[in-house]
């Protein structure tokens, strides 16, 4: 909690300052914007309740990534969706309005790769984040993270029926 | 093409920015969910009430004369040892315990604390152990307070307010909106009115009785309860053209402004919660000239003889538990005040995320009960219910 209304201040700068970039980082994660919105919102609220602690970080967008990734994997896991916070409409209606068949194809193949790897996959080539800091946010290796990004892929490939490659564990340079 | 060049080249059509059309993200109900679900301090109402609650009713404010002072209140013996135990809450998820008796004899506290739960059980303890788990209708109500009779008060988490009480082992509303705070052992109830994003303190003389609403005082918009003592005074605090302000609204339905100890008006007065014969206060700002010194930090006021003493220069020294969310924070290792001094606890901490709010503290400081939450907020490390038996 803060302890006086300058606290107040500084969380609504810091949202009110971010939330172009949560939205487009839970949208990356989610491809959905009601969900997107769902993710986002809850991690604000959480953000709200844990202020006093995580203002004070050194890296409070770390911790902010943090909480809107594992919101996004433990809501995958409880599977609720459906019956999210804002009574989601249907999904891809932008991307149909759009005409954008490969994306949404692209989109709807990410949606089948295992949670934990579309959020690799997305906060690696989608949101430029570094493996030493896709580790952190996921509170793992960054061997993980790598042989994550590798099965992620190969899964990728194997939805969209691009070959995968003979050594499956490979492995791009470090970014 | 290695890994890295084709996961870019392949993902990056997905990268279409912000998503289009308007966000439905409400910024405002983040921070009042935030400080139900969590136990965190009361959002500033000056942010997120946008209209001033009209009330009915004079407003008497009380003489402030001075006369034949009782003497202050004796603090409890600061205890020498305690142990931490977790508190058992069935086969739940999570579960926080959120007040207690002033004996300490019950506790009470919920389940599934977080905004958006898909349910929450009232849970019940009687000298630690679970005694009595009543499911909540529809709104799910989380209870903030108990009395020695064991009749919980608490009101919805999520928006919109409504106010219900525990009584019997079954959860029922209170008469009226918004939310209840607080209960004393007389049974009268302290919350708060909240409708159409109007807020001001209101008060119940009974879990049965029509809820009164308090008369806002000149100056004053939003205002919420932050606690019932025992002669039925609600202390309350209100957002004034001179920043934060507390007033007692007395049982004879007066109400008296509270000057800050320098006694000019220069300071905020944040109240927190009555503990042992005190009224428990964040000052920030001010300066008494008799010390020379900032009066800033957590101070402490004996209603009957208006007299502040000093608690601690820093505000997050030590934990001040109350039944509203004002005063709440976390830390890495429990403390807690015990009149003028702090009371180590023993922790529980598990992982580094671990960290403690400490919510409840008996008036012989015997009994103390609090959570273990995840510093990080992670769902992984959901919360534990904790007491502490001192001697």
């Amino acid at each position: 909690m803060s302890r006086d209304s300058t606290a107040d201040d500084e969380y609504l700068a810091y949202v009110n300052g971010r939330l172009p970039a949560l939205r487009r980082l839970a949208y990356l994660l989610s491809g959905d914007r009601d969900q997107a919105d769902d993710l986002v919102q809850e991690t604000i609220t959480k953000l709200y309740a844990r202020w006093s602690k995580i203002s004070r970080a050194d890296n409070v967008d770390a911790y902010v990534h943090t909480m809107i990734v594992r919101a996004f994997l433990d809501e995958k896991r409880r599977g609720w969706w459906r019956v999210g916070l804002f009574g989601s409409i249907p999904e891809e209606r932008a991307e149909k309005a759009a005409g954008l068949e490969d994306r949404t194809m692209l989109r709807a193949a990410l949606k089948q790769v295992p949670p934990k790897q579309q959020a690799v996959l997305v906060l690696r080539f989608l949101y430029d984040r570094p493996v030493a800091e896709v580790a952190q946010i996921l509170g793992c290796s960054e061997g993980t993270v790598k042989s994550q990004t590798s099965h992620g892929l190969n899964a990728l490939r194997r939805i969209i029926g691009d070959p995968v490659p003979a050594n499956p564990n490979g492995e791009g340079g470090p970014r | 093409m290695n890994d890295d060049e084709y996961g870019t080249s392949l993902l990056r059509p997905l990268d279409t920015g912000v998503p289009d059309g308007p966000s439905r993200i409400n910024v405002a109900k983040a921070m009042g969910d935030g400080r139900r679900a969590r136990r965190v301090r009361t959002v500033s109402t000056a942010a997120v009430i946008t209209a001033v609650v009209a009330t009915a009713g004079a407003l008497v404010l009380r003489p402030t004369t001075e006369h034949v002072l009782p003497a202050l209140p004796p603090d409890p013996v600061k205890p020498s040892s305690c142990v931490a135990q977790k508190l058992e809450f069935g086969k739940a998820a999570s579960a926080e315990v959120t007040g207690g008796d002033p004996t300490g004899t019950y506790l009470v506290g919920t389940t599934n604390s977080w905004a958006g739960a898909e349910s929450r059980t009232v849970l019940v303890w009687e000298k630690g152990e679970l005694t009595a788990s009543v499911p909540t209708p529809e709104r799910m109500p989380v209870m903030s307070d108990i009395n020695g009779s064991g009749i919980a008060v608490g009101g919805t988490a999520e928006m919109p307010s409504l106010p219900f009480f525990l009584r019997d082992g079954k959860v029922t509303r209170l008469k009226g909106d918004g939310t209840a705070i607080a209960i004393n052992e007389a049974g009268e109830i302290a919350g708060n009115y909240e409708k159409r994003g109007e807020a001001a303190p209101q008060r119940w003389a009974s879990p049965d009785a029509e809820p009164e609403v308090m008369p806002v005082p000149a100056g004053a918009n939003g205002g919420r309860t932050v606690d019932i003592d025992e002669n039925g005074t609600v202390v309350t605090s209100f957002y004034t053209t001179k920043g934060e302000k507390a007033f007692l609204w007395h049982a004879d339905g007066s109400v008296e402004p509270i000057a800050g100890p320098d006694r000019l008006d220069r300071s905020n007065v944040q109240p927190i919660a009555f503990h042992f014969g005190w009224l428990y206060a964040e000052v920030r700002g001010g300066q008494s000239s008799a010390a020379g010194r900032s009066d800033s930090g957590i101070q402490r006021y004996h209603v009957p003889t208006r007299t502040w003493q000093q608690v601690s220069a820093a505000t997050w020294e030590a934990h001040v538990p109350a039944p509203t969310n004002i005063g709440g924070f976390q830390s890495e290792i429990p403390q807690v005040f015990v009149g003028r001094q702090i009371l180590e606890l023993p922790d529980m901490t598990e992982t580094p995320d671990d960290g403690y709010t400490v919510d409840f503290i008996s008036e012989n400081a015997k009994v103390v009960a609090g959570n273990k939450f995840s510093l990080t907020a992670s769902d992984n490390n959901p919360p534990d219910p904790i007491i502490w038996s001192c001697r």
